[in-house]
This record gives C-alpha cells, sequence and structure tokens, in this order.
C-alpha cells in the first residue's frame, strides 16, 4: 500500500547498487542484486519502507566479501589463439597493402632510422670492442705518471714512462706478474739479402720478453721460445710478404736502421693484428737492443732522465690495482722522490686497465696508438636513438590519426565479442608486422650502407660483426622496444572505442590524442632543428679552424724528411746544409729552411722546465721546444716583436753554450716579463740548460684549434731532419722530381718521403672532419624521416577535411587560401619545434665547442638557418598535398553522398 | 567423517536447501532461517555459505525464471548433490549416536515448550 502512494521507496536507495555494481563481479551481479531486491520488497511488506531500508544497508554491506569481489580471468576466450592470431597478421597484411602510402612512410621511416641504429651500434661495438680480445685483458694495465705542484691536484694525462721503471718496479712490486716496456719507432728496414730495397717502417715496436706472455698476440709459424731474444724480429704476416714475398721468412735476417743500426733474425711470424687493438705494430723487435744503443748506455741519472717508454704490467690474479698502485708509487718515489722534491713537483703512479686505453683521449702515451674518442661514442649513440625515435614517432602519428577509419572495424569486432586484450593484441601485432619488415629492409640497408659510411668517415666497421649473437640480440631488441613503443599508445586508443557510439557513426573527442600527435610532431622538428643547427655550428667551428690565421703561412711549403741512413763519412749538419744549398739552387725553390719539426707535427721536447735563471727551481713554467735554422722563420713568415732572429746572427755562435734562444710571447707573459722586450738578452733555465733569449716572435698556432697556446721556445740548430721547401706553383710534379733526384742522389738508401706542410696541418682535422660528416648525414636521416612523417599527417588532414575544402571553393575559397589553411597548422608546430629547439641546441654545441681551444661563438644566424631549413623543408613537404588538395575539383569530392 | 569441511551455518544452510527444494535460494533460505531462528539473517551470509557449499561439490545450482520483486532478474535455485547428502546423513547419525549414549540423569532438565 505504502508502495502505491510512494512508488520511489518501493526501490532501494540508488547509490547503494551503484555500489554493489562497481564492486560485484559481473557474472554475480544478476543474481546477488536480484536477491537484494526481492529481501527489500518482502521487507517493505513487513516492516515498511523505511525498516526496509535499514537493513538494506546491512544486506549491501554482508555481500561485500572477497568472492564477489573477484572477476573471473576471462569470460569468453583465452586471447591468444592461434586462429586469431593468424587472422590478426593477415588483416594486417591486409591493412598495409590496401594503404599503400601510410605502410610505405612507416616502413621507409622506421627501417632508415633501424639502418643509422645498426651502423651506429656497429661503430659503438667496434670501439667498446678495444682489446677485449686478450685473454689477460682484465689484469693488464698501463702506468701513467702523474704530477702535480704545490696544491695542484694530480694530473695524471701522460703514459710516459722511463726505462728504468719496470726493472725496479718488477723487483719491489710482488703483485706484478709480468710487465713490459713498449717503444714505437720510425725505421728504415731492408731484407738483408737485398740492400737495394729499403722502405721506412713506422710501425715498429719494441718489447720486453714479457710481452708476449700478457698480451694474445699469437705465433703462427716459427720458434715461440727464441721470440724477443736479442737480435731476433718477429713479423706480421703483412710485413713478412712484403720484405721475402713468397719465400719462408723464419730465419731471414732484416736490417734495421733507427736509433740502432743492427741485422735482426726472423724467429717467428705474429698472425695478422686485430683492427681492434689499440697497439699496432708490423714488426716487433726486443727492447733491450735499443737500450744498447749509446744514447740509451749514457742517459743521464741512471736511466731516469728519458721518459721515452710506456710500461705495461699484468698483475697476479689474486692482487688489486689499488694496492699495487700503492707500492708502484712507493719504489718509484723511492728512486725519484728526491728529484722530484726538488724541481717542486709531487708525483704518484696509477695504473690504467687496458679496455679504457682506447676511449681515452685525455691520456696520450708514446707508443703507435689507435685512440678513439668517447665523446663521439655518447654523440652518436643519442643520435642513433633520436633518429629510430623519429620513425617511432611517425608510426603513432599514423595510426591514431587513421584510427577514425579503423573504428567501424573495432566496434563490429567488440560486438561479435572481442575483448579489449584481444583488440590491443591484434593492433600489436599490426605494429609488430610493420616493425619486421622494416627490420628486414634495415638490416640490408645497413649491409648496403656499410662500405659508403666507411669510405665517407673512414670507419673500419664490418659486416664481421653480424656473426656475433650480441648483434642479433641488440636487433631483436630494438624490434621488440619498436613494436612496443610504436604499437602501444594506438592499440590502446583503438581499443578504447565504444560500440555503440563508433556504430552509430559517432565518434568521441579525439582531441587529446590531437594534442598528443601534435606534441610529437614538435618533438620531432626540435630534435631535428638540434641536428640542423648542430650541423652548422660543426662546420662553421671546422672552417674557422682550418681557415684561420696561424701567424704561419703553410701554402706552397713542401716538407722533405732528411736522411736516415747518412754517406760515409758525412756528418748530420754538413749532410742538411749540402741538401739545402743544392735544393736552393732549383729555380723552382724560393726559399728552404731546416728543422727537427714542422707545423702541425708537434714539438721535440715536450714538458720542459723553463724558469729564469734568477729563479726558484719550483717556479718553472711548463714549456716545449723545437730546433730551427736560421731561414725557417722568414719561410714560415714568424714576425718578431723584440730582438733579433737567427737570420741575423751567426747560427754556429747560437748553438754554443749558453744556447742562444727565441720564444714566443706567451712565453715571456708567463715568465713574468712585463713586455716582450724586458725579456731580450735575458738568461733562462731551461730543463737544466742555460739559454739566452736573443728574440721574442708574435704569437702563432703551431698545433691544431683543439690546444691552448702553448709557451714555445726555438733553440738553433743546423742540422734539422726536416727541410722545408717554399716552391712556386708553377709544375709541381716536375719540381718534385728534381727534388727526388737530387735526395736519391744526394742519400742513396734512404726513403724519399715528402709532403705538403698545410695538408698536414689539417690532417690534424681528420677526426673532426669525419664527426661532421658522419653528423651531417645522420642529421639528414633525421630530417627525412620527421618529414616522411609530416607528409603522412598532411596527406591525412587534406584527406579528412576534403569535403570542408570542397564547400570552401564552392563559396568562393581561393587556391592559395586553402593551401595557407592546410599549412599553418603544421607551421605553427614547426615554429614551436624551433622555440624549444634554439635553447637545447645552443647548450648541447657549447657542450660540444668546449674541447677546442679556439673556438667560434655560437650566433644567433645559425639558428636562424637552422630553423628556417627546417620550416622550407616542412612548408615543402606540406605544400605538396594542400596544393593538391586545394586544386582539386570541388564537384569530385561533395558528389558523393 | 570430515566435520571441518562444514561450519555449522553451513550445516543449517545445506539442511534448508533440502526443506526448501526445488525452491531453494538465498532469499528464501535467509527467510526460512531467520523464522527458524529468530535471527536476522542477512542474505550475504546465507550467499556466501552456499557458494561455499557449492564450491565443496554438495550443492549444485541452476538460475531460475525471473520475478517483479527481483525487478526482472533471475534468481539462482540451489538442490542437495548426492555428497551433500551423503554429508548430511553422516552429521546426523553422529548426532543421534551421541544422543543415544548420554543417560538421562547427566543432562539438567529444562523445559522445552
Amino acid at each position: 500500500m505504502m508502495e502505491g502512494k510512494n512508488p520511489k521507496k518501493a526501490h532501494p536507495p540508488r547509490w547503494m547498487d551503484k555500489l554493489l555494481e562497481y564492486c560485484c563481479a559481473p557474472h554475480l551481479l544478476e543474481e546477488v542484486m536480484g536477491d537484494l531486491h526481492e529481501r527489500y520488497y518482502l521487507r517493505t511488506q513487513k516492516v515498511g519502507a523505511s525498516g526496509a531500508r535499514k537493513y538494506y544497508l546491512r544486506e549491501v554491506l554482508s555481500f561485500l566479501r572477497p568472492y564477489i569481489f573477484k572477476r573471473k580471468t576471462y569470460y569468453h576466450t583465452n586471447p591468444f589463439q592461434f586462429a586469431m592470431v593468424k587472422n590478426y597478421f593477415k588483416i594486417a597484411y591486409r591493412n598495409l597493402l590496401s594503404k599503400k602510402v601510410y605502410a610505405g612512410i612507416n616502413i621507409i621511416g622506421l627501417s632508415i632510422g633501424m639502418a643509422c641504429c645498426l651502423l651506429i651500434f656497429q661503430y659503438v661495438a667496434f670501439e667498446m670492442s678495444f682489446d677485449r680480445f686478450h685473454k689477460n685483458e682484465p689484469s693488464i694495465y698501463r702506468i701513467l705518471q702523474g704530477y702535480a705542484r704545490g696544491g695542484e691536484a694530480l694530473e695524471f694525462t701522460g703514459a710516459y714512462t722511463a726505462q728504468a721503471l719496470a726493472p725496479s718496479l718488477k723487483e719491489g712490486v710482488p703483485e706484478i706478474l709480468h710487465i713490459t716496456r713498449l717503444h714505437s719507432d720510425n725505421v728504415i728496414v731492408s731484407n738483408a739479402d737485398e740492400p737495394e730495397q729499403v722502405f721506412e717502417e713506422d710501425a715498429v715496436l719494441y718489447a720486453d720478453p714479457d710481452f708476449l706472455k700478457m698480451f694474445s698476440f699469437p705465433i703462427i709459424a716459427g720458434d715461440k721460445q727464441r721470440a724477443l731474444e736479442p737480435g731476433t724480429a718477429l713479423l706480421s704476416q703483412e710485413a713478412a710478404q712484403k720484405y721475402f714475398g713468397e719465400a719462408n721468412p723464419v730465419g731471414q735476417v732484416l736490417q734495421v736502421t733507427g736509433q740502432v743500426d743492427q741485422p735482426y733474425r726472423v724467429v717467428g711470424i705474429l698472425a695478422d693484428l686485430p683492427v681492434h687493438s689499440h697497439l699496432q705494430f708490423e714488426i716487433l723487435l726486443p727492447i733491450d737492443d735499443l737500450l744498447k744503443s749509446e744514447d740509451y748506455l749514457n742517459e743521464p741519472e741512471a736511466g731516469w732522465s728519458w721518459n721515452n717508454f710506456s710500461t705495461y704490467i699484468q698483475l697476479h690474479p689474486a692482487a688489486t690495482a689499488a694496492e699495487a698502485e700503492q707500492k708502484m708509487t712507493g719504489v718509484y718515489l723511492d728512486h725519484r722522490g728526491e728529484v722530484l722534491q726538488q724541481q717542486g713537483f709531487r708525483a704518484a703512479l696509477r695504473l690504467q686497465p687496458l679496455r679504457d686505453i682506447h676511449l681515452n683521449a685525455e691520456v696520450s702515451g708514446p707508443s703507435n696508438e689507435v685512440i678513439g674518442s668517447a665523446r663521439t661514442v655518447y654523440f652518436f649513440t643519442i643520435i642513433g636513438l633520436v633518429t629510430l625515435a623519429i620513425a617511432l614517432v611517425n608510426y603513432v602519428n599514423l595510426s591514431t590519426a587513421r584510427a577514425l577509419n579503423r573504428a567501424k572495424e573495432v566496434g563490429v569486432r567488440k560486438v561479435i565479442g572481442a575483448q579489449r586484450v584481444q583488440l590491443i593484441i591484434q593492433f600489436l601485432c599490426e605494429s609488430a608486422l610493420t616493425n619486421m619488415t622494416a627490420a628486414v629492409l634495415a638490416i640490408a640497408l645497413a649491409a648496403w650502407l656499410t662500405p659508403i659510411v666507411n669510405n665517407l668517415a673512414q670507419t673500419q666497421l664490418s659486416l664481421s660483426l653480424w656473426m656475433s649473437p650480441a648483434f642479433w640480440l641488440a636487433m631483436l631488441l630494438t624490434f621488440i622496444v619498436g613494436t612496443v613503443l610504436a604499437g602501444l599508445y594506438p592499440a590502446f586508443v583503438l581499443s578504447s572505442f565504444k560500440p555503440i557510439t563508433v556504430l552509430k557513426g559517432k565518434v568521441g573527442s579525439f582531441s587529446a590524442q590531437l594534442w598528443l600527435r601534435r606534441g610529437l610532431v614538435v618533438l620531432q622538428f626540435t630534435a631535428s632543428i638540434v641536428l640542423v643547427a648542430g650541423t652548422v655550428v660543426i662546420y662553421n667551428q671546422l672552417s674557422y679552424m682550418r681557415g684561420r690565421d696561424l701567424g704561419l703561412n703553410l701554402e706552397q711549403v713542401l716538407t722533405i724528411e732528411g736522411p736516415r741512413i747518412l754517406p760515409e763519412e758525412t756528418d748530420p749538419a754538413t749532410a742538411t746544409t749540402t741538401f739545402l744549398q743544392t735544393l736552393r739552387r732549383l729555380p723552382a725553390v724560393e726559399q728552404a729552411a731546416a728543422s727537427t719539426s714542422l707545423p702541425g707535427q708537434g714539438f721535440n721536447w715536450n714538458g720542459a722546465a723553463i724558469r729564469k735563471a734568477t729563479d726558484d727551481p719550483a717556479q718553472a713554467i711548463r714549456g716545449v721546444a723545437t730546433y730551427i735554422d736560421s731561414s725557417f722563420a722568414k719561410l714560415y713568415g714568424l714576425a718578431l716583436v723584440a730582438g733579433k732572429g737567427f737570420e741575423d746572427i751567426t747560427l754556429s755562435d747560437a748553438e754554443e753554450a749558453p744556447w742562444m734562444v727565441i720564444t714566443n710571447e706567451k712565453t715571456t707573459k708567463s715568465l713574468g716579463f712585463a713586455t716582450p722586450l724586458d725579456a731580450i738578452d735575458q738568461m733562462l733555465d731551461i730543463g737544466g740548460y742555460e739559454a739566452q733569449i736573443i728574440g721574442v716572435y708574435k704569437d702563432f698556432n703551431w698545433s691544431s684549434a683543439h690546444g691552448e697556446q702553448q709557451n714555445i721556445v726555438f733553440g738553433p740548430t743546423s742540422s734539422g731532419r726536416h727541410v722545408s721547401l717554399r716552391v712556386s706553383a708553377h709544375d709541381l710534379p716536375a719540381t718534385l722530381s728534381q727534388v727526388q733526384s737530387i735526395y736519391t742522389q744526394l742519400f742513396p738508401s734512404n726513403v724519399f718521403n715528402y709532403q705538403f706542410v698545410d695538408q698536414v696541418f689539417d690532417q690534424q682535422y681528420k677526426n673532426d672532419i669525419r664527426f661532421a660528416r658522419l653528423f651531417t648525414v645522420f642529421a639528414g636521416l633525421a630530417i627525412f624521416i620527421a618529414c616522411l612523417g609530416l607528409f603522412g599527417l598532411a596527406a591525412f588532414t587534406s584527406q579528412q577535411r576534403k569535403k570542408e575544402i570542397g564547400i570552401r571553393k564552392v563559396m568562393g575559397a581561393s587556391v592559395e587560401h586553402v593551401v595557407a589553411l592546410l599549412s599553418i597548422d603544421f607551421l605553427k608546430l614547426v615554429i614551436i619545434g624551433f622555440v624549444v629547439a634554439v635553447p637545447i641546441a645552443w647548450y648541447i654545441m657549447n657542450l660540444w665547442l668546449e674541447d677546442f681551444a679556439y673556438r667560434i661563438h655560437i650566433e644567433v644566424q645559425v639558428f636562424l638557418l637552422a630553423g628556417l631549413a627546417a620550416g622550407m623543408i616542412a612548408l615543402a613537404t606540406v605544400s605538396w598535398q594542400s596544393i593538391r588538395a586545394a586544386i582539386a575539383n570541388p564537384v569530385e569530392s561533395l558528389r558523393e553522398e | 567423517m570430515r566435520r571441518s569441511d562444514m561450519g555449522e551455518f553451513e550445516e543449517v544452510v545445506l539442511l534448508t536447501v533440502a526443506v526448501l527444494t526445488p525452491q531453494a535460494y538465498s532469499v528464501a533460505i535467509a527467510e526460512d532461517l531467520e523464522q527458524q531462528t529468530s535471527r536476522t539473517i542477512t542474505t550475504g551470509a546465507v550467499h556466501a555459505a552456499l557458494q561455499r557449499l557449492e564450491d565443496k561439490g554438495f550443492v549444485t545450482s541452476h538460475m531460475g525464471e525471473a520475478t517483479k520483486e527481483r525487478g526482472g532478474r533471475r534468481k539462482r535455485l540451489f538442490r542437495v548433490t548426492v555428497a551433500g547428502s551423503r554429508m548430511i546423513h553422516e552429521v546426523r547419525a553422529v548426532r543421534n549416536r551421541l544422543w543415544d549414549r548420554i543417560l538421562p540423569q547427566s543432562l539438567p532438565q529444562i523445559n522445552m515448550a
């Protein structure tokens, strides 16, 4: 009766029903809800509505038990049915075929992105693989010597050690299992049977006998027992072929002329060295023979004076590097502590693990080493990932944009009974198919590009890496990550459609995805603009470095390396003088000079301690020195700011003690002279030698722009081995052959070597040029992929707005108007991308520039140029589509429906 | 005999299912028990007990007809299985044997109505 009066009360409180609906598992809901309502009805009969309502809460709560909450795992079927998965791939395949443009964009973009990743992976894997092939690699270290003055921190930047270090360490540090000194040299070598046929070898390594016990350089022929005994040589297969041809090299004799001149009997052949060894050599000789040379026998301070050797050790398996370091420093200071203290230095030894040597460009060593750059490796790893990310973004953007077209399919599938999980799996399958195709293409592309990149960037990537399981693991990982990253978000979006809504033809709001899509396009263009700006900065810096005024005139300067083997009864000074005089007679030779080193090729004396003769030794500055003759300054255009040059005095006087030297301005400033003029005639102490400053040259750049200006001292010499010729540009080949014939006439059994000094100087930028080239390639690919995506989106948008455009045109809109309408949205995104990119590019490129002592300032124009370029490319991409849409006949788009 | 398999409340619910068959469903059982024990019995408690009994195999169920009181929803009807029948018979036999062994003077006299 109450029910009749107030029908609302007949119904239990709705909110409690809602609570139950939310909590209760669907398969239980019907009976539970029915039970509750019936009970409620019965109660209203008995105690009235208000009583029943009071009970109702208790009733609802009584149902809140775990089993009520627990959902049945799958109501219908297992989503991983084989037949369905087959169907997914079939549908995915048909989709790819029917939408060729989108499929093409996705697959091309992804395959380029993956190929970039593969190439970079090859490069990174190669750089990381250095020296890992040695069996004892984990326990091999190189010794670094670190110095500091006063409160400064010790600086471990050199692997230079003296010959006496290794023997004393082996005696005093029980942790050391094996120890070897190494010294690379440039020598003249010939087969002793054919003394006429001489070769210059710059890859000769002198080593202690322990060397072969430590490093895994296998001997493939000959006598292992005799290896590295005095008077024996080991050759690489290549060198053996070079000197002895097809004959058996073992037992043959090589004549080697370097610091020592002696014959070596070949006792073994080494397998050709792996390219990923930081030590590279063709001929291995015993170091004891080198140390028998007069220079080393008479080395001052009992062999502790010249740091010409690198020292490698192998620790006992049980020893720790830290302990060994401490003991080694102890032994070192026992010998050298006092001397160093007098000079005001503190010092210590440190162990550098073998595997760290290759990617550690900060540390230099005396051996012939292959040194990579860890920074380059990082840079390229990031670029590779960014390129792949841009390609993945394309996939996400195009799939969500086209979600509308798939909505009906999703609706029908859901009505038939597809679960969300199944739909997600379906769309992941589509992504997997696209990624799989792209991966296969990427492998082919990478294989095709490898030699091109090798050629362009002078890298040594090889396809042999593809044999390693690590490579395929990386490939699989790229594939899986690509599939999931690209497929997951579209899969969630597509599978979330409500069947009723989409089948009615309504599609809910897509604004969230629209924003995401725009955001992703902005990201793509941010990355692209950063890469383009980076390319511009790198090329600007490169051209700045290569074009900057060195203060040296290197144009048309031909350099010839003087003889190593002198004719009988000739001393070096006479040889040089005769050679210079003969050369000067040639009409094409304008000037000729001799020196002990050349611009761009370092100095002869590094780390010389220079001070005023009256100063305390502890106040010495560090400098470098090279020796030149009286014509050198004029030939290279060095400008005096004070005093005299060697051309103004008699060179032989200058060579007498005390030396007469010329410094650069920087040295006079570092020494504390107020003006260069004040330095003239002052006495200096250079590494223990007395010297007098007779002139000061204006600062000039002897080395690459990477390094700071150094304190440079020129000493006098009349026997410099490097001869520089300023030649006229006219008929160079003739001049060269004339010079060569003079050389071979004067110095038979020597190898004629010539170079143009500006080219050699430019060689210092080899790595930078390589970096710039690779960077450009990857930046270009990245922006290409981004544009592919933009092209797809533009095609989609103009398709989507076909009717709108038709109506606009019917109403009188012009083609330009429509094009502007369609392009402006995309341009806005590029502009936002530009705004985001500027600070990022500025920051990253400044980081890169920090590596150069002489560097450009990044100017606004760089960004404007990059932004403009990106904008133009984007505009060109988009307008292709928008113009097509705009000139289409409106009848075409409007007559249907 | 595995008494531990069945609680007292479950036993009562199982017996009531037997009493009310073929119209044994949670609301009817709860109402009946309320009448029999003069305590408030929630539907949820009965439903949970039935669920457990079904899990143990003592009852089976099928969906019955829909009624207006239930808002057009179907009810789930239960019946006792062979295992359930054996179980309540065993319980009853144990109780009977125990009753038979109680000596008359052992229990204090009470007045049963």
